[in-house]
């Protein structure tokens, strides 16, 4: 191969995209860094001075949203599993049990406002890093991913987990008022979990 | 140095409220700052990487350092300058620093056999398509002070002079970079792949 043939090969390679969740999750770490950089004696008036109103609101609701979460993990970590397997074995197992090397998920019953744009945050704690996990997230009709194109009802992304807490932040906009569930699927070396989570629309 | 071309333009009025507004550590300005230089690091890291997830986590690293940065911006430089060199810097440390996962696969000289033999080929966009993935694999291959360059100048269509800024070197060396980087893509495809006409 000739170097006119590589340069045209270079020059032609296909546009990169970002990948689903690429905004979502920078937008997260962006609010955890803007958090750190706030130091604890002058919080209030830092905050009050530095964020627009919405960012506020993100932020409280990502907040309150981390503090349900929280609860509603340990709630749930003391139940029995009602996750479902389509593998039976792996080297990476992923269950809702306090087994070590166990990824738990949990997302907190949500509320999102008819026509309103919000995040809903869905957490996952690891019990070790887990590279090359594939997650895809199928709305229900009440609710639309905001800056997806193509289908609006499914948010996909590929990322790797560290051990302990993780987030993922999905733009949504009520569509449709009623109690809705939304399903999370999660995939790794063909093992692959399920599990729903309510969500509500709220307004008419 | 400023200059007003494709990826290194001076900043606007809007620009410069959205960048005092970011670097007083308000969140929204800063995407709403960044929102048109995210296609093309994430198409830098792309390339640099070789996968999406490792592309993806360094991307976002380069966003946050340039959100903790920002206020040691003065606009001595254009401001997309100034990020560029961010770019360039942390890409060229992710590597040193053994972050990076990517690991360069060879295809058997037996799968470049279609390549040499067009008449077997289904069409000729699957051939450029297969071309296009042996050279995004050799990229791999070449050391990043080369590899950098090759992907501004031949992929993103930065020029010599936004890359010589970025980079903080001279014309003659950038050129030298990328003839070289291309020479030693050309190597890394026979070694690999062999002589693909």
């Amino acid at each position: 191969m000739n170097e006119q043939r590589i340069v045209e090969a270079l020059n032609n390679m296909k546009p990169a995209e970002l990948p689903a969740g690429f905004d979502q999750n920078l937008h997260l770490k962006l609010a955890e860094t803007a958090q750190e950089n706030v130091k604890p004696a002058s919080v209030f008036s830092k905050f009050t001075t530095s964020f627009n109103s919405n960012y506020v609101l993100v932020y409280a609701f990502s907040t309150a949203m981390f503090l349900l979460i929280g609860l509603a993990g340990i709630q749930k970590m003391m139940n029995t599993t009602t996750t479902q397997y389509a593998g039976e074995k792996s080297a990476v197992i992923l269950s809702a049990d306090k087994g070590a090397g166990s990824l738990t998920t949990c997302a907190a019953t949500d509320s999102v406002g008819l026509n309103q744009e919000s995040y809903l945050r869905l957490n996952f704690k690891s019990g070790k890093d887990i590279k090359g996990i594939s997650f895809e997230v199928t709305l229900p009709e009440g609710v639309i991913a905001v800056g997806q194109e193509g289908n609006s009802r499914k948010v996909g992304w590929n990322t790797s987990l560290v051990k302990g807490e993780n987030f993922a932040l999905i733009k949504v906009k009520g569509a449709k008022s009623g109690d809705w569930q939304l399903e999370v699927r999660i995939k790794k070396d063909g093992l692959e979990k399920q599990m729903k989570r309510s969500v509500k629309v709220t307004g008419v | 140095m400023n200059t007003d071309t494709e990826h290194t333009k001076s900043e606007s009025e809007q620009d410069r409220e959205l960048i005092a507004r970011a670097a007083g550590n308000n969140v929204t300005a800063f995407e709403e700052l960044i929102k048109k230089y995210e296609l093309t690091v994430y198409g830098i890291a792309r390339a640099f990487m070789g996968n999406d997830p490792d592309a993806a986590d360094l991307a976002q690293d380069v966003f946050i350092k340039i959100f903790k940065s920002l206020k040691s911006f003065r606009h001595e430089s254009a401001f997309s300058t100034w990020l560029y060199r961010i770019v360039y810097t942390t890409f060229v440390d992710y590597k040193k620093s053994g972050k990076a996962k990517n690991i360069a696969v060879s295809v058997p000289i037996d799968d470049a056999v279609n390549i040499a033999a067009p008449g077997d080929d289904p069409g000729i966009s699957a051939q450029k398509e297969q071309v296009r993935d042996i050279v995004s694999q050799a990229l791999l291959m070449i050391p990043e002070n080369f590899r950098l360059p090759v992907i501004m100048y031949d992929i993103q269509r930065f020029d010599y002079q936004e890359i010589a800024e970025i980079t903080k070197t001279n014309l003659g060396t950038v050129k030298s970079r990328i003839n070289r980087g291309r020479e030693m893509l050309r190597k890394k495809i026979v070694e690999n792949w062999g002589n693909i006409s």
